[in-house]
């Protein structure tokens, strides 16, 4: 009946993404295609699980509604939204949700193609930023559809709390833990096999770094790897299997194993997920046994114990491995059937003649199996391949600039490979690369760690005038990047030491061709001082217009050996010149014994006694905070009003719902990951030190604050600059807070800790559903000009920007909130057009350091930069102070970073306009400073 | 009149001590810095480890402060007007 009907099928759903990159099925193709009713059952089928049945009823009415119509010509579109109404007519809201379909309207997209998208200020509008802004609006909506549960979103939507970018996690790939191993005690003659759950339960001492995944790091011992060869083992997993689909494996010369869907194969052809394995492909195999007829020779676990009687514990559920192998029995005989097929028995006559000889096989049987295992295991070798069931096999595994130094540029998405670099200006280029590509993978910014120390073994005997030259080259090609990637900035900020960090005194530098030197980084310290010294020439400078450079950051790190450090004075002097006359200079203070390393603007890591471990080994060094979610304190005041006990039941809400998203996200990124090299996150599963870039255990989840301001005076009627009890109070929420990281942090066995977000665009986005809500409230507490739209919220925890107070209280008091919140803090002093006297910053950041507990602070001068006659000015003006052209451009800091004013929301316009500026001069008080506190700062980070 | 203030936590091996010699001061208050209050105050003294003894004015200013060590009673007698 309804067959005339034709379907207009928009062809926006291609194959795959590389159909559509290539164009070759776009929206602009238009297929035609005969009605046919079957294709609404099984997509139905396919993409919401429904049963036959409802799927036909569902196809049916939505058969009649188009029949009813009269149209002749329908779009898959439209048949999509009407078998969605249906869905939701039935009631049936999880089929709905699954079949959905992701889109824009057809106005959205033409604003994104026609006005500059203001998100981040460091984007500009240009093609590749229009294709951002229209992958984030759809990746957006399936990250609230698909990834978070129902009540998450709905409090992002709200305002209640802003789940920033996406992050990232990893997952180790994993076995089935009958799956036989090989391997020795490092240097003994005695070869053990033993499955990996015999194994992992053999060996002492676990650490559970997540609820759900224990972790052992055996001392000294190998496994056996491709060609008969050993490899050092890092660490053996074993984990919860939660429901992860298995794929049985046989090989035509009668060898199987069961992995999880996700694990690496190494085919002849390629690595690739278990789960996309063909039967008759090529897999290489290894015999290990002494005889034709066992391939393999058991060693009875027994002689295991007598050989190191005192570490090991036999502790393994037998019961489990027995079930484990009556369930595969009947896969293991199917395998084996196969692979006795004629061709195969030719192949292991000939090929199968001596022990510890690697051949080809062919792949007989891939396919899922149910297996009833809680438990699956994974072994971390040092090649990252190791010798399983006698299938050569691939595990999953990532840098600081040793790690370049070290093993040169080597990654999935690049086609060549680069040996480790010889000369700075090599080094300086694989540093770029990589940069870029880690910024392809991350949300947020890049840090480098001790960049000045690091290259210090690349500058021995070079010249200062070509010391001063590579350091040019390194800010300007790290600063131009963005011409490369639709003009964002890579953001990245480098960690740098006058006096070498203590912890890498003791350290091994790496050289030039990745080889260690023989001495330690502390015997490079004059190249290094060297180095950092040229960095902030080229800073004070600035570019050809005499303009700032926005990045790379340079973090200088204050602390009590910096100022014991041969030259300190005069080379604060210069990094106070550059604060006062370009303002790019950010003072991070490490006190006591804290060792830290920052990694954004205001993101600080404190490291552990495993990170400090791994210091010996810096080439490992990378520290990651994958994601921040932040709270709208203001909200949590607006719903108390007035009551202290409505207020922080509240507060533990949206904390609980932090911990939750970040969990959910979590696993997202874990899926993601779990595809392995053949993933979209290869790079970060693809590290040549054993581990994967990414590594769970040692991840950061922020709880980010904004609007603490706000939310103190709508509960106490008074800002936290204007009284005593109001600060108080606004400790005390911080204070509570960072308690309810440390207890959701054990129960979900994560690292949550308190983060001030720079909440550049989350900050607007807040106080914007802040006043479509709550706006009887929010008037009542909002900052900048309600009337024109440039309102916005105080950042974090900050003072308000426009409070008649001078710098030095607003340092003071902000700095008490410093200690609470974890992951990193700033204050900023806001200069305009003043360009104080070096010697004032420098007494300032002195007595910042020994007074207070600041985390860091910086100092933010403003410009104009004309673009007729090229000039640079202080301050910000509409015409050039020079030619007075108009065609000029205002830059300053956003949050933790320079922008061009023009490119910044509304909402951070407004505070612009409000922010008091200071000389540093002039009723400032630098004595107000001393004897606020002397004592010992050491231990806060073991409370 | 000028008083105590002294921050304690659970499982700090000196902070009964400090306890002690805050129990020979009548009007000492104790603060649990487990507790948010009590991590509000040190915060608010910039304390940043246990145990800790603050000697503060009438409108709560610091006047004296031991940071991460236990002072006699002579000491804080000394410090008290």
């Amino acid at each position: 009946m309804a067959s005339n009907i034709r379907v207009l099928k928009m062809m926006e759903r291609a194959g795959d993404a590389t159909d559509i990159a290539l164009l070759v099925s776009t929206s602009s193709k238009e297929e035609i295609n005969l009605w046919d009713k079957s294709k609404i059952v099984n997509s139905l089928i396919l993409e919401t699980k429904a049963s036959r049945e409802l799927a036909t009823e569902i196809a049916d009415s939505v058969e009649e509604r188009i029949v009813d119509s009269r149209l002749d010509t329908v779009t898959t579109s439209i048949i999509r939204e009407l078998v969605d109404m249906e869905l939701l007519q039935r009631g049936l809201g999880t089929m709905h949700k699954r079949h959905s379909h992701l889109g824009l309207p057809m106005y959205d997209v033409e604003q994104i193609i026609t006005s500059a998208n203001k998100e981040n200020s460091n984007t500009t509008h240009n093609p590749e930023s229009i294709n951002l802004t229209l992958a984030e609006a759809i990746l957006k909506d399936f990250a609230l559809r698909s990834v978070f549960s129902e009540d998450i979103s709905h409090a992002h939507m709200v305002g209640d709390i802003h789940l920033h970018d996406l992050g990232f996690i990893i997952r180790p790939y994993s076995y089935l833990g009958d799956t036989r191993v090989h391997w020795r005690k490092k240097g003994s003659p005695l070869v053990f096999t033993t499955t990996m759950e015999q194994l992992y339960h053999l060996l002492p001492e676990e650490t559970r770094p997540e609820p759900t995944v224990r972790v052992k790091y055996p001392e000294e011992f190998e496994m056996l790897d491709r060609g008969g060869t050993w490899t050092e083992v890092k660490r053996v997993v074993k984990k919860d299997r939660l429901g992860k689909q298995m794929i049985f494996l046989a090989s035509s010369d009668g060898k199987y194993c069961v992995v999880t869907h996700d694990h690496p194969v190494i085919t002849s052809e390629d690595i690739k997920p278990a789960s996309m394995v063909q039967v008759g492909e090529e897999l290489e195999t290894f015999s290990v046994g002494a005889g034709e007829e066992k391939e393999i020779e058991e060693v009875d676990i027994s002689h295991l114990i007598e050989a190191i009687p005192t570490s090991f514990k036999l502790r393994f559920n037998a019961e489990d491995v027995l079930l484990a192998h009556q369930r595969l029995q009947e896969l293991v005989s199917q395998a084996a059937y196969v692979s006795e097929e004629p061709r195969t028995r030719r192949d292991r006559r000939t090929r199968r003649s001596r022990p510890g000889e690697s051949f080809k096989a062919r792949v007989v049987m891939a396919e899922p199996v149910d297996v009833l295992d809680v438990f699956i295991y994974d072994v971390t070798t040092e090649t990252g391949t190791l010798i399983a069931n006698g299938i050569y096999s691939h595990n999953c595994g990532g840098h600081s600039l040793d790690y370049i130094k070290k093993y040169g540029i080597s990654l999935p998405n690049i086609t060549s490979t680069s040996r480790p670099a010889k000369h700075p200006e090599v080094l300086i280029g694989h540093m770029v690369k990589m940069a870029s590509t880690l910024q392809s993978h991350y949300a947020g910014a890049i840090g480098w760690e001790a960049v000045n120390m690091f290259f210090a073994p690349y500058l021995v005997g070079i010249p200062y005038e070509r010391v001063k030259q590579l350091a040019q080259m390194l800010i300007y090609e790290f600063n131009q990047l963005a011409g490369a990637r639709g003009s964002q900035v890579v953001f990245t900020d480098f960690n740098l030491y006058w006096s070498v960090p203590r912890h890498f005194w003791e350290t091994p530098a790496i050289g030039p061709g990745g080889v260690y030197t023989g001495k330690t980084y502390k015997e490079y310290e004059k190249e290094s001082q060297s180095f950092l010294k040229a960095l902030f020439e080229v800073y004070l400078e600035g570019d050809a217009m005499g303009k700032t450079f926005v990045f790379p950051k340079p973090l200088l790190h204050i602390n009590e050996d910096f100022f014991k450090a041969e030259g300190h004075e005069e080379f604060l002097d210069l990094a106070c010149q550059v604060a006062s006359k370009q303002g790019i200079t950010y003072f991070v203070f490490d006190r006591g014994d804290e060792i830290t390393v920052s990694q954004c603007c205001r993101l600080k890591l404190r490291l552990s006694e495993k990170d400090l471990e791994e210091i010996k080994t810096p080439e490992k060094i990378r520290f990651t905070a994958l994601q921040n979610i932040t709270i709208n304190l203001p909200r949590i005041a607006y719903k108390a009003n007035g009551s202290d006990e409505v207020l922080f039941n509240e507060l533990e809400r949206a904390m609980q719902m932090v911990a939750k998203a970040h969990m959910q996200k979590k696993e997202f990124i874990a899926s993601l990951l779990g595809q392995g090299v053949n993933g979209p996150l290869s790079v970060l599963c693809d590290a040549k030190d054993g581990e994967p870039y990414l590594r769970l255990e040692r991840l950061t989840y922020l709880a980010g604050l904004l609007g603490l301001n706000e939310m103190v005076q709508y509960h106490t009627g008074k800002e936290l600059h204007e009284s005593q009890e109001a600060l108080k109070f606004g400790l005390k929420v911080v204070a509570h807070m960072n308690l309810t990281t440390k207890r959701l942090s054990e129960k979900y066995g994560i690292n949550l800790v308190l983060e001030e977000s720079p909440a550049e665009s989350s900050g607007y986005r807040l106080s914007k559903l802040d006043m479509k809500y709550y706006p009887a409230q929010a008037v009542r507490v909002l900052k900048g000009d309600l009337g024109g739209d440039e309102f916005y919220y105080t950042n974090s925890v900050h003072l308000n920007v426009e409070a008649d107070i001078d710098y030095i209280e607003r340092v003071q008091k902000q700095s008490l909130f410093h200690p609470l919140i974890e992951a990193g803090a700033i204050c900023h002093i806001w200069l305009g057009e003043h360009e104080p006297d070096p010697r004032s910053i420098r007494s300032f950041v002195i007595k910042t350091f020994r007074n207070t507990s600041s985390a860091q602070i910086a100092f933010s001068p403003e410009f104009t930069v004309c673009n007729d006659c090229r000039s640079t000015h202080r301050g910000i003006h509409e015409t050039c102070p020079r030619c007075e052209s108009d065609n000029v451009y205002g830059i300053t800091r956003i949050v933790g970073y320079y922008s061009k004013v023009t490119t910044w929301n509304k909402g951070k316009v407004g505070e612009l306009r409000d922010r008091v500026r200071t000389s540093l001069e002039g009723g400032s008080d630098h004595a107000a400073l001393e004897g606020v506190r002397e004592g010992e700062l050491s231990e806060m980070s073991s409370r | 009149m000028q008083h105590l203030k002294v921050f304690v936590k659970e499982n700090c091996q000196k902070c009964p001590a400090a306890k002690e010699v805050a129990n020979d001061f009548p009007e000492s208050e104790v603060y649990d810095v487990g507790q948010p209050d009590g991590l509000a105050e040190a915060a608010y003294y910039s304390v940043l480890c246990t145990p800790s003894i603050v000697v503060v004015d009438e409108q709560g200013s610091e006047v004296h402060a031991w940071r991460c060590s236990v002072p006699s009673s002579k000491d804080i007698a000394d410090r008290l007007n």
